[in-house]
C-alpha cells in the first residue's frame, strides 16, 4: 500500500482529513504528487475564500504543464500552507504532511475513499 | 459525428483564440479529441505562474504594438506572429508524436527534448522550433505548442528578457533556447504546408475528422473566458 491510512481519498486524488467538528486538512496523494513529477510552483487560494466540493481550488506546476487541485469538501479556508508558496518541492518530497489548505464549516464533501480502496481505484487507471 | 474535431482558427487576436482553445477543450472534455490550428500576430504569451516583469520588456512591448497574453498553461514565455503556428490538442494530454509525425511528413529530421520541446537535427543544426506546454483540469485538457516557420527572431530577442536578474519573486523563469524557423532549412515552406501536414498526421493516427467551425462552440462562453484572458488583472497579476 502506497497511501497512508489515517486519512481519506478523493477520485481526483486529493487527501482529507477531519481533524475536529467541520476542520478538514486537505493535500494531494502520493500517487498524485508522483504522476505531476518535479513541482515548480503551487497557488493556493486566499483565507476566507470559500471552497466548493468537487471544483478547483488551488494548482501546481510542474514542467510545463499546469493541473488544477481539486477541493474534496466544501466550506471556508481557515488556514493556507504558505511554505509551499517557496517551496512546493515539498509536495513531492513529503505530500502526507504537505497540506495545501485548512477548511472549516464544511458543510458537504466528495465521494471519499479509504487508502486500501483508494490503492484498488489506482489500479483501474 | 466522430470522435475527432479539427478547428482552424479564424483570428489573429491572441485573447480570442485563447477563449476559443479554453472553450474547445471544455467542449471535448471526455468526449472528443481536437486539433486546433491558430495563430496570433504580434504577441508574447507568457506562461500561468510567471511574473511579467521578469519575461518582457515592456517598454519594447509597448512601442512596438506587442500584445500580452498569459495562457493557462506551464512553461515560458514566447513570441508569436504570423509566421508562427500554434497547434492545440484538446482533449489529449500529449500528442507530440502528431508533431514529430507531420515533420516527418515534411522532410524534416526531428527529436524531442527532456523540457517536452521539439528540435531540428541535421549536421549543421540542432535548435528548437516548437516549445509545449500542458493543462489538466479533471477531464479537461489539452497539449498546446508553437511551430516556428518565419518568426521574426529580431523582435523576439528583443522583446523576451529571460535573462533579466530579478532577487525577488518566485515565478517560473523562461529557460533561454536556441531556436531555428523552419524555413532557414527549408525556405520554401509555408504556414499552410505546415498545417496540412499537422491535420494528416492527426487523421493518420485517429482517422478521418469532422471539420467544426467557431460557431460551433458556446460563443457567450467564449466571450466570458476572452474577457477573463484580456483583464489587466490576469495579465498583469495584480
Amino acid at each position: 500500500m502506497s497511501e497512508r491510512n489515517d486519512r481519506q481519498y478523493a477520485k481526483e486524488h486529493e487527501w482529507a482529513i477531519f481533524e475536529e467538528d467541520g476542520i478538514c486538512r486537505v493535500g494531494i496523494s502520493f500517487y498524485a504528487q508522483k504522476e505531476l513529477g518535479n513541482l515548480v510552483f503551487a497557488n493556493l487560494p486566499e483565507v476566507g475564500d470559500t471552497v466548493t466540493a468537487g471544483t478547483p481550488f488551488a494548482d501546481v506546476e510542474s514542467i510545463k504543464t499546469v493541473s488544477d487541485v481539486y477541493s474534496p469538501v466544501t466550506g471556508i479556508v481557515k488556514e493556507i500552507n504558505e511554505a509551499l508558496l517557496d517551496s512546493p518541492e515539498l509536495i513531492n518530497e513529503d505530500p502526507y504532511n504537505a497540506w495545501f489548505a485548512v477548511i472549516e464549516n464544511v458543510t458537504d464533501k466528495c465521494e471519499l475513499m479509504s487508502a486500501e480502496e483508494y490503492d484498488a481505484y489506482i489500479e483501474t487507471i | 459525428m466522430s470522435g475527432t474535431l479539427i478547428l482552424q482558427g479564424n483570428s489573429f487576436d491572441p485573447y480570442y483564440n485563447l477563449a476559443v482553445e479554453e472553450t474547445l477543450a471544455g467542449y471535448c472534455a471526455g468526449k472528443y479529441k481536437a486539433l486546433y490550428l491558430w495563430q496570433n500576430d504580434n504577441t508574447v504569451v507568457i506562461g500561468k505562474n510567471q511574473d511579467i516583469h521578469d519575461e518582457v520588456d515592456l517598454e519594447y512591448a509597448g512601442t512596438h504594438d506587442i500584445r500580452l497574453a498569459r495562457r493557462v498553461s506551464g512553461g515560458g514565455a514566447v513570441y508569436h506572429d504570423k509566421g508562427n503556428l500554434n497547434f492545440t490538442f484538446a482533449g489529449s494530454q500529449n500528442e507530440t508524436d502528431v508533431i514529430v509525425r507531420a515533420m516527418t511528413i515534411l522532410g524534416f529530421n526531428v527529436q524531442t527534448t527532456g523540457r517536452n520541446d521539439i528540435e531540428i537535427v541535421s549536421d549543421r543544426i540542432s535548435a528548437k522550433f516548437s516549445g509545449n506546454a500542458y493543462y489538466k483540469s479533471g477531464c479537461t485538457c489539452f497539449h498546446h505548442g508553437t511551430i516556428l516557420i518565419d518568426t521574426d527572431f529580431d523582435v523576439m530577442s528583443k522583446v523576451l528578457t529571460p535573462d533579466k536578474d530579478k532577487l525577488e519573486g518566485h515565478g517560473v523563469k523562461s529557460v533561454k533556447s536556441r531556436v531555428v524557423n523552419l524555413c532557414e532549412v527549408m525556405p520554401t515552406i509555408t504556414v499552410d504546408d505546415v498545417k496540412s501536414a499537422i491535420i494528416k498526421a492527426f487523421e493518420e493516427k485517429f482517422g478521418k475528422s469532422d471539420a467544426i467551425s467557431i460557431t460551433d462552440l458556446d460563443a457567450s462562453e467564449a466571450e466570458k473566458v476572452r474577457v477573463r484572458l484580456a483583464s489587466r488583472e490576469w495579465i498583469y497579476g495584480c
